[in-house]
């Protein structure tokens, strides 16, 4: 690890993460366009997928370094995109229909 | 009104705060003339270098979600993680890690469900629901939990906004944007996520440290298994197992 670098470990100490230091700061908006198309630089956007990472660690059980993996991989193939766009049309669809719409 | 949100910012700092007081400032912001700007004030004081009480949580959490709409629940069968956070960091003003984690989060194949459980922000900061108002184009009160439960079973991921599970939030909005920091209502929301089951999980990001203990502690009364974090650098951190 380079300098300003330093690692912590979770508490059953078995996944060892990276705490990086703040650079710069950018928003939410162009976070997203880095994450999509996948050139991943500033802190915030590795801080997205090392949060991502321990959420797949947490609802799958697997290790953090191979749920990092897994985040990379799907990163690399535009999946968070296919995804929003998914999404995006599924809540279009849906949104029409009056039960969705009324007050839980 | 505005002389019991006095009195009570008062006694806060003289530490003779108790849980009965809050119970009518909460009361009070129901109100039809309240100054947004004391009660901001009042509850901004509370978090101020202080430790709110599990209870006192509890009691914001039932000014938001009385009894009655407590009830009304949101059972899913299948593995879910709900993501949530009370907000109030200084360090994210503007960027919302945990939204779009949960959405990378959600792209990997295999890798079951995820639930976002946001509000929109108060002062600078990008609300979860602001964000999702803008990449959707949608207006965040059509993010219901309804749709929720039909789009996680097609998509496996979604949004809901938590203005659509209670109308009480907008009570407090006002007073919110006036206040100076994070307030006690930024502990409370996470707690109203209507959704439960068997294999729903949890992961609640905390502004402060010293608010973790007492935050799982609250988590644990209302059931939700999982884990709540906070950490030096915004969005995430050490976790805390509850």
């Amino acid at each position: 690890m380079g300098a300003g670098f330093e690692r912590k470990l979770t508490p059953d100490n078995t996944n060892v993460l990276p705490v990086l230091p703040t650079t710069r700061k950018v928003t939410s908006t162009q976070l997203l366009t880095e994450v999509f198309a996948g050139r991943v630089t500033s802190y915030e956007a590795r801080l997205v997928l090392a949060s991502a990472a321990t959420f797949v660690a947490l609802n799958t059980g697997t290790d953090y370094s191979s749920a990092r993996e897994a985040v990379a991989r799907a990163v690399r193939e535009e999946k968070p995109r296919h995804l929003l766009e998914e999404y995006s049309r599924a809540v279009k669809t849906r949104r029409g229909n009056k039960e969705d719409r009324d007050d839980f | 009104m505005a002389d019991l949100f006095t009195k009570a910012t008062a006694m806060l700092g003289r530490n003779t705060f108790n849980e009965r007081l809050l119970r009518r400032c909460l009361t009070a912001l129901a109100g039809p003339r309240y100054n947004p700007e004391t009660a901001g004030e009042f509850l901004a004081a509370q978090l101020d270098r202080r430790v709110p009480g599990i209870e006192e949580v509890l009691t914001a959490l039932d000014f938001l979600c009385p009894v009655k709409r407590r009830l009304q629940r949101i059972i899913v069968e299948e593995r879910v993680l709900c993501t949530s956070g009370t907000g109030g960091s200084t360090a994210k003003a503007g960027v919302n890690v945990t939204s779009l984690a949960t959405l990378v989060a959600a792209s990997v194949p295999g890798s079951a469900r995820y639930l976002k459980y946001g509000n929109v922000g108060s002062r600078r900061q990008v609300g979860s629901s602001d964000l999702w108002q803008q990449l959707l184009k949608v207006e965040p009160m059509q993010l219901t939990p309804l749709l929720a439960k039909q789009t996680l079973a097609s998509c496996g991921f979604a949004v809901v906004h938590a203005q659509t599970v209670t109308k009480r939030f907008a009570l407090v909005q006002g007073a919110r944007r006036h206040a100076t920091g994070p307030t006690i209502f930024n502990l409370a929301g996470p707690l109203t996520c209507p959704f439960e089951g068997q294999r729903a999980r949890y992961a609640i990001g905390v502004c402060r440290s010293d608010l973790l203990l007492n935050y799982a502690g609250c988590m644990s009364w209302r059931g939700m298994r999982g884990a709540c974090y906070t950490g030096r650098i915004p969005g995430r951190g050490e976790s805390d197992e509850v």
